[in-house]
């Protein structure tokens, strides 16, 4: 049985469908990432799961117990905020010991508690202070002790990493993943950032426009995308468009049947995974795209260079990285290894 | 480096002075009222001084009693105002209601015309159910006039505290009157502070409904203070006005003293 399952979940702002039959499930104490751009209706599903917001249809079950239509305090889901939601009032012990004290949990039990959550998240010597005397990074993990004190059945995370710099960010990815190892808590987490969720998520559900266009592992989203919104959304890609001739595409040695209804097709490329090449006549496996082409541009990025390709038989510039260096001008074969390229 | 300039620093001092002047100098003048025996154009002192005004207010004992008369209107003037305003402010700040800007708007309604026919029908009004003449009548128009001040100081105050922070206690188990006893209104207390002195204020100085609905019966301080300087009892009416001041100061000191920095560096961080 699922931890948490939404089935069909609908609700709808007027015309707008910001969450258009939402189904999904967490199983065992996996961590999900939902991902997709602001206004795809992640942060509206992580609400309604909170009870924050009322769905027009669809029910949520929490270990099969269906509470769609329970009040938010009667859940028993734990939500992190994106901007942290610390109470400015209270100081750090009692922001965290707050959830325990609603339930009415003895006072030496609570003590106990909040120090094993303060020492868990490295917050030692900071319980008397307020969370304005707090860095950023401090807040975040007084949000995070609050929310896993109470021993939630399901973890709520809305964004809970975009308020902070981007190397502390990097770290704090691992320790997350590593906290919900150690806790078991199965975690719902929603974020824009495709490489966060592809990283520390043990399956990704990608939305758009309220609808989910593909769910999986991380590695089969990013190998095997479904469509071109989500061959784009994950990953670091370039993409041109060729014109389709009667329902195919061809595109340097690879030929593809479409649809004849599409006048133009996308080539999405992983622009950090194609091989460059001076020798115009370097090998290429059967299903690799091969294309060849002259450096317009390069940029220098630091462990790599960028580079503005103009490729023959196709209009729009290529943009791809690689790491030796080809000077403008230079002719180039650009050899994009299979499962590094999607046609649509 | 800033060129210094005398000039520059002359038109300052002179604003400065300017500035007390205009604060200050009405106050000086009623201090020196109140002390003074004879007073002609143009001195600019009183030629006589004297204590007898203050001997006089304090012997015959009727404004002590209406100073106490205010205080007290004052104060359940406040309860009743922060009573109603609380639970109608948190609607309209975390609430849509349907026209919520011409509800508002409505309070203000009492304060918006002239306060003299607006008083005078209420008193009329008053006479007829028994609340002229009565404290309670005058408690009652305060707290109606002065709703306005709390309603929207209180609304202001409840929309700036983030839905979330709510929602948050909410997720950890708190009902709705636990979430805003524990959160909303801690975070409000400056906004309460504020409203509360601003209707205490308000209601110490009222005059107007307070001397027709008081009439003929209770007079309050300013009222008493309007009688005497009907007299041309200058000094009579400077001294109660001073004494009018005293209440008013402790108030503030008092509540400023409550909501002290704690509360304030909170919201502020």
């Amino acid at each position: 049985m699922a931890v948490l399952e939404g089935v069909n979940l609908k609700k709808y702002y007027g015309r707008v469908h910001a969450l258009d039959n939402v189904s999904f499930a967490i199983e065992g104490s996996e961590l999900l990432a939902v991902i997709g751009p602001s206004g795809s209706g992640k942060t509206t599903l992580l609400r309604s799961i909170a009870g924050f917001v009322k769905l027009d249809a669809g029910r949520i079950y929490l270990h099969g117990q269906d509470i769609t239509d329970l009040s938010p305090e009667k859940r028993n889901v734990a939500m992190f905020f994106q901007n942290y939601a610390l109470w400015p009032h209270m100081s750090v012990f009692e922001n965290i010991a707050y959830g325990l004290k609603i339930k009415k949990v003895d006072k030496a039990k609570i003590r106990e508690k909040v120090e094993w959550a303060l020492e868990f998240l490295g917050l030692e010597g900071l319980a008397d202070r307020k969370p304005s005397q707090l860095s950023g990074g401090q807040q975040q993990r007084v949000a995070l002790a609050r929310a896993i004190v109470v021993e939630p059945k399901v973890l709520l995370l809305d964004e809970p990493l975009s308020n902070l710099d981007a190397k502390i960010r990097l770290r704090i990815r691992f320790e997350l993943k590593a906290l919900q190892q150690k806790l078991k808590i199965p975690m719902l987490y929603v974020t824009h950032d495709q490489e966060e969720a592809l990283s520390i998520a043990d399956r990704v559900i990608i939305m758009h426009n309220g609808e989910v266009l593909q769910s999986g592992p991380p590695e089969e989203i990013y190998r095997n995308p479904q469509n071109l919104f989500v061959a784009d959304f994950v990953g670091m890609n370039t993409i041109v468009r060729i014109p389709v001739q009667n329902g195919v595409v061809k595109v340097g040695n690879i030929t593809k049947q479409i649809s004849t209804q599409q006048k133009t097709a996308s080539i999405v490329v992983r622009a950090d995974e194609v091989i460059l090449s001076t020798n115009v006549n370097a090998e290429a496996e059967p299903e690799d795209l091969a294309l060849t082409g002259v450096v317009k541009d390069k940029l220098y990025l630091g462990s790599k260079y960028r580079y503005e390709i103009e490729v023959d038989g196709i209009d729009e510039p290529l943009f791809v990285n690689h790491e030796s260096s080809v000077d403008p001008g230079e002719r180039v074969k650009i050899i994009v290894p299979k499962g590094s390229y999607f046609i649509f | 480096m800033k060129q210094f300039s005398i000039w520059k620093l002359t038109l300052k001092i002179v604003i400065v002075i300017l500035i007390l002047v205009l604060m200050i100098g009405p106050l000086v003048g009623i201090v020196l009222w109140s002390f003074a025996r004879r007073w002609y154009w143009p001195s600019p002192i009183p030629q006589e001084f004297t204590l007898r005004f203050w001997h006089e207010v304090f012997a015959q004992g009727r404004v002590l009693d209406s100073l106490i008369l205010s205080v007290t209107v004052a104060l359940i003037t406040v309860a009743f105002s922060l009573a109603l305003a609380l639970p109608a402010a948190y609607g309209f700040a975390r609430y849509k209601l349907p026209m919520e800007r011409i509800l508002l708007i409505l309070f203000l309604m009492p304060q918006a015309f002239p306060q003299l026919p607006v008083f005078i029908n209420l008193a009329s009004i008053f006479s007829r159910i028994g609340l002229k003449g009565n404290m309670w009548g005058i408690i009652l128009a305060h707290t109606m006039a002065s709703l306005v001040f709390s309603l929207w100081i209180i609304t202001a105050t409840f929309k700036s505290i983030p839905l979330e922070l709510e929602q948050a206690a909410q997720n950890l188990g708190a009902n709705r009157f636990k979430v805003f006893w524990t959160i909303t209104f801690p975070l409000a207390i400056p906004g309460l502070v504020a409203g509360s002195i601003f209707v205490f204020l308000w209601s110490m100085g009222e005059f107007t409904a307070a001397f027709f609905i008081g009439a003929p019966f209770i007079q309050t301080a300013p009222v008493l203070m309007y009688t005497a300087s009907m007299g041309y009892n200058m000094q009579i009416a400077s001294v109660i006005s001073i004494i009018l001041i005293v209440p008013s100061l402790l108030f503030m000191i008092l509540i400023e003293r409550y909501l002290k920095a704690e509360y304030i560096s909170g919201l502020g961080g």
